[in-house]
This record gives structure tokens, C-alpha cells and sequence, in this order.
């Protein structure tokens, strides 16, 4: 006797799999994002962490002003500087969920899923590992960091921009 | 909100809000504004003088404090929690501060009777503005603690922009909204849903903010409690308005409000369509009139879906023309519905509107589409007559070519294992 017509197939995740495969292939093959929408994308992800982030720390100064006023016994519960700390944590924490964790795990960050871009792994098309992702994400923050760390280190004040472009910036004003 | 600026909300290009309205209340506060300058700077001058009088100790009881203070030149044309009346604070919502806080305001009342105007006429927009504005600015004197100065004044139009804001939110809340965010391109424009992300944007920081003000030592000098009355008033005169209009739900901008009352229900009343044909008729009239509308879309989609062997091919190509890649996308589950129903009843699908297609979007839809064996050969139909609309384009061709070869190969085995 054969089967009952099943209502739900055994298969469909291989169906499904097929269709993520097919997805990626397509991905691969789109045309890389224009300077102009990636700009874009960074604009609105400053703007979206400052909101959270804005909206966090009015929170906590909230906390911090008011606390005290309306739980008057448990005054220790809200000191400033333990908050502070505790406001920096959460708000770059916060930062490095978006930037790395949201790239992995829904292929971009908000400004970037917002505009139709993705991040892929330029061999596979497949989103990038939490590895890959943090590692991408701290290579970026690192370049700037990089610029900086340099403009500060080197006695004639020439960043790394500077060293690569042969420039130096004077100052020409106000001096003898 | 200064940040991600609403402009308009997501309708075609003759429905946009124009920006003549916006021109005319600006004119309004920035004439206010010159108007009442010397009143503004002698305030503050008599406030200098104030402290002065206060540091060198010369006011021996509080209660000369307060009379010196009852008496300062604002007072004349805004209120305060211990000095208002009606006509002052209708007046308050058109005296500012210094240029920045009108700036800021300017910036909010455009935006704000801009994309009112989408919904409303100039009339009403401007009412609210004014109606919102002065009890926003009440709610604030009122509840704002005794123990805070009772002679700062409230004044400002963020309590009226904050009403418009409301309005917006009722009229607008199951449709998206355009933002603009201060970036100088094309790409400077993005649609969200109104529903959340206004309510996000625009009155979530306000919320928290408004709480601590009601708490002595407030963070800020910004009255968030008069935007949040503001706000609260705009939502309620929208509903009252909506409510008097009969405004149905589906509708988004006043050209379809106005064609639905005026002209469309008797037409199709006329006309005695069925009750399988009026909806479709209606529908695709108001898309005419609005084809950003995602509401009526899915109406017509669930439509279709029910009823698939009740409409022609022509019929059919003409409602398919308004379910673009974006609605598709984002309404993958009734698409998935009706090319079921389309294909399972031998219906073709409208080739230009798969030819329109990209193919990411077809994969989205397909996803839909594997939940049964029966699902898995509507699958199978619908991209490959997604194939036979794109055989020209080679590359795509070879893509849904090796797309279907794996679908293929996985589907006679569930097949075969079905007969045996």
C-alpha cells in the first residue's frame, strides 16, 4: 500500500537550500555597490547608533539625576561614575553588535539593508562568519586608527595619509 | 527628527505634498518672530536685571520675588504655570526664544504641514496646528510641578508641530513614510513603515525625556511634555476627523478619499457589477489614483488568489502591472497565494510582469513555495515560466537553468517515494 500524500515533504529544506544556492550564485554576480550608496549606507548607520545611543545615555542620566530622588534608600544604586562606566559598556558593545554581529548574521547593517546592499564573502557569495565579519570590522576602525596613532607618534605631525601622499600641514597663520 | 527628517509620505509624485502651505506658516512664525523681538529682548534684559537684584539680596520676602517676576515682558504674550489664559496661549505657539529655537521649529513646520497636506486640506492643518499647538502647551503648564519656576513662560511651535506629527502618525500609520537624511544624493531617500519607525524617530525620546520633566531639576530647558501633549492632542483631532469623515482604512491620500466618496461607489453601484467584479473594478481605479498603496494591492491580491479562474488574461496582466519587485518583496506570503492559485488552476502568469521581475525577487517568492509536494510543482511551473520571459537574456538564463536542473533532481525523488 503506498503512502498517504504527506502534507508536508521531507525535502523541502534541500529545496530551500537549492534556492539559498541559487540566491548567493545571483549575489555574486551583481555589479559591486557604487561609492556614492555605500556613503550612504555609513550616514544612515551614524545616524541610527546615535539615536540608540543618544536615547541610552538620556536614559541613564535620567537614572543618575532621578534615581536618588525617588528610591531615596538604595542611593548607592545609582552613582554617577559606576554608571558612566556602565553607559560607555552598553553603548560600544551596542557598536560592535552592529557593526559585526548584524553583518554576519542578516548580511549588513541597517543603513546598508535599508539601501539594498549586502556584504558577501567575494569567493562563495555566502554571508560573512562572525569571524570574518569582526575581523572586517575591526580592519576598518583600524585604518582610522592607524591615520591617527601616527599623526600623534611621528615628531613632524604627518599621519599615515601623509607619508603616503608625500604632503605635510602647515600652519601659516599667526606665526613669525 | 532632526536627523531622519519625514518629507513626504511614500505616494506617487502628483499626491506629494507641495510646499506652498509649508511657505505660508513659515511666513507666519518668521513675521511673529520680528514682530515680537522687542518683547523678547526686553524679557531678557529684565531677567539679567533680576539676577542682579537677586545676588545683591534685594528681594527680602519670595513674595516680592514672585510679583517682580509675574510682571516680566513675556508674560504679556505667552503663559506660564502660574499666569496663562486662552487667548495668550493660542499666541504662545508663535513666540520664540532667540533664532536658533525658531530655526529648529521653521524646520519642524515644514515638514510638518507638508505632509499633512497629503491628507488634509490647509484649513484643517493649519487648525490643528494651532488647536494641538495651544493644548500641548496647556498640558505642559498644567502638569509641569509647582516646584519648578511659575513664571517660565511656554513658548514656542514644537507643541503644534508635534500635533501635525500626531495627525501624520493617524493618517499615515499603515503606510510608509520618505526620509530625508542630510545626505545630498538621490540615495539621501529612504521609505520606512510609519507605524514603527515614526513613532521611533519621532516621539519614543520624547516619552522618556517628558517623564524626567515632571521630576524637579529637569535635564533640558525643550518642554517635551507640551510635545507630547502636542502629539497626543494632533492623534486625537486626526481620529475625531477621520471619524467625521468616514475615512476608510485602505486609503491613503485625499485624492483617493475624495474619488471613493464622490465618485466611485455610485459608479460601480451603476454599472452592477458583481460581487466578484466591483471589488476588482474599484480597486484597480483607486491604484490609478495611488499605485503606492500596498493596502489595496494586497486586497487585490487576496482577491485574485480567491477567486483565479474569474478574471481574464487581460484582466489579470492589468492588476499585475501594480505588484512591482518592491511590494513583491515585502508581501512574499499573498504573492506565493495567488501564483499558486494562479498556476494550480492552469492560469498563465502576466509574462511582462515576470519579465519585470529581478531575480532575487523570484527566489524570495519561491521560498514560499516549498512547503508541500503540490507547492514543489507550482514551483517548478512558476520559474520556468519565469525562464520562458527572460530566454533572451542569456545569463540570467543560464542561471534559472541551473536553479531548476537542482530543483528538478530533488523533486521526482519525493515523487517517486509518494508512489511507491
Amino acid at each position: 500500500m503506498g503512502k498517504e500524500a504527506q502534507t508536508k515533504s521531507p525535502d523541502r529544506h534541500e529545496v530551500r537550500n537549492a534556492l539559498w544556492e541559487a540566491e548567493r550564485e545571483h549575489w555574486l554576480d551583481c555589479q559591486n555597490a557604487p561609492l556614492s550608496t555605500r556613503l550612504a549606507s555609513s550616514v544612515l548607520d551614524i545616524i541610527f547608533v546615535y539615536l540608540v545611543s543618544h536615547g541610552f545615555t538620556k536614559l541613564v542620566r535620567q537614572l543618575v539625576v532621578h534615581g536618588p530622588r525617588l528610591a531615596p534608600d538604595h542611593q548607592n544604586l545609582f552613582d554617577p561614575q559606576i554608571w558612566t562606566v556602565i553607559d560607555l559598556a552598553i553603548r560600544i558593545s551596542f557598536l560592535v553588535l552592529y557593526l559585526t554581529w548584524s553583518v554576519s548574521f542578516f548580511g549588513g547593517t541597517l543603513g546598508k539593508l535599508l539601501l539594498g546592499l549586502r556584504v558577501i564573502d567575494c569567493q562563495t557569495g555566502h554571508p560573512l562568519t562572525y569571524r570574518a565579519s569582526l575581523f572586517r570590522g575591526i580592519a576598518s576602525v583600524g585604518m582610522n586608527v592607524l591615520v591617527l596613532f601616527t599623526l600623534f607618534i611621528r615628531p613632524d605631525r604627518r599621519g599615515l595619509h601623509d607619508l603616503f601622499s608625500n604632503s605635510v600641514v602647515k600652519k601659516v597663520r599667526g606665526t613669525k | 527628527m532632526i536627523l531622519l527628517v519625514p518629507t513626504s509620505p511614500e505616494v506617487p509624485r502628483f499626491h506629494r505634498p507641495t510646499w506652498g502651505a509649508s511657505i505660508v506658516v513659515a511666513i507666519i512664525l518668521l513675521t511673529s518672530y520680528f514682530l515680537l523681538k522687542p518683547t523678547v529682548l526686553a524679557d531678557q534684559q529684565y531677567i539679567d536685571n533680576y539676577h542682579t537684584l537677586s545676588e545683591a539680596g534685594l528681594f527680602e520676602e519670595n513674595e516680592s520675588e514672585q510679583v517682580y517676576l509675574a510682571r516680566r515682558p513675556l508674560l504679556s504674550v505667552t503663559i506660564s504655570p502660574k499666569s496663562w489664559d486662552l487667548e495668550r496661549a493660542i499666541f504662545s505657539n508663535f513666540v520664540h526664544g532667540g533664532f536658533t529655537h525658531l530655526a529648529l521649529n521653521l524646520i519642524g513646520v515644514v515638514a510638518g504641514v507638508r505632509i499633512c497636506t497629503t491628507f488634509i486640506p490647509f484649513a484643517c492643518t493649519f487648525s490643528i496646528f494651532l488647536i494641538g499647538g495651544t493644548l500641548g502647551l496647556l498640558f505642559s503648564t498644567l502638569v509641569s510641578p509647582q516646584l519648578q519656576n511659575e513664571f517660565v513662560p511656554h513658548l514656542g511651535a514644537s507643541a503644534g508641530v508635534f500635533a501635525l506629527m500626531g495627525t501624520y502618525y493617524i493618517y499615515n500609520f499603515r503606510f510608509r513614510t520618505t526620509y530625508f537624511f542630510w545626505f545630498p544624493s538621490r540615495q539621501g531617500r529612504i521609505a520606512l513603515k510609519t507605524s514603527w519607525f515614526f513613532f521611533l524617530d519621532v516621539i519614543l525620546l520624547e516619552l522618556l525625556l517628558s517623564a524626567g520633566q515632571l521630576l524637579p531639576k529637569s535635564i533640558d530647558g525643550v518642554d517635551h511634555l507640551a510635545h507630547v501633549g502636542g502629539f497626543l492632542a494632533g492623534c486625537i483631532l486626526a481620529v475625531v476627523l477621520r471619524s467625521i469623515q468616514k475615512w476608510p482604512s485602505i486609503l491613503q491620500t485625499r485624492g483617493e478619499f475624495l474619488y471613493w466618496t464622490t465618485f466611485l461607489q455610485g459608479r460601480l453601484r451603476e454599472a452592477g457589477y458583481d460581487r466578484v467584479q466591483a471589488p476588482y473594478v474599484g480597486w484597480m481605479e483607486l491604484l490609478r489614483i495611488n499605485f503606492f498603496n500596498d493596502l489595496l494591492k494586497t486586497r487585490l491580491v487576496n482577491h485574485l488568489a480567491k477567486h483565479p479562474t474569474r478574471f481574464t488574461d487581460e484582466e489579470l496582466k492589468l492588476a499585475f502591472r501594480y505588484f512591482g519587485p518592491t511590494y513583491v518583496r515585502l508581501n512574499t506570503l499573498d504573492m506565493s497565494s495567488l501564483i499558486r492559485g494562479l498556476v494550480k488552476n492552469q492560469r498563465a502568469l502576466p509574462e511582462e510582469w515576470l519579465g519585470r521581475m529581478p531575480y532575487d525577487t523570484i527566489i524570495r517568492v519561491s521560498h514560499q513555495l516549498t512547503q508541500t509536494i503540490e507547492d514543489q510543482e507550482v514551483l517548478l511551473e512558476f520559474i520556468l515560466a519565469y525562464r520562458r520571459a527572460h530566454s533572451s537574456n542569456k545569463k540570467l538564463d543560464r542561471k534559472v537553468e541551473n536553479l531548476l536542473r537542482r530543483i528538478q533532481t530533488l523533486i521526482p525523488d519525493q515523487k517517486r517515494a509518494l508512489n511507491g
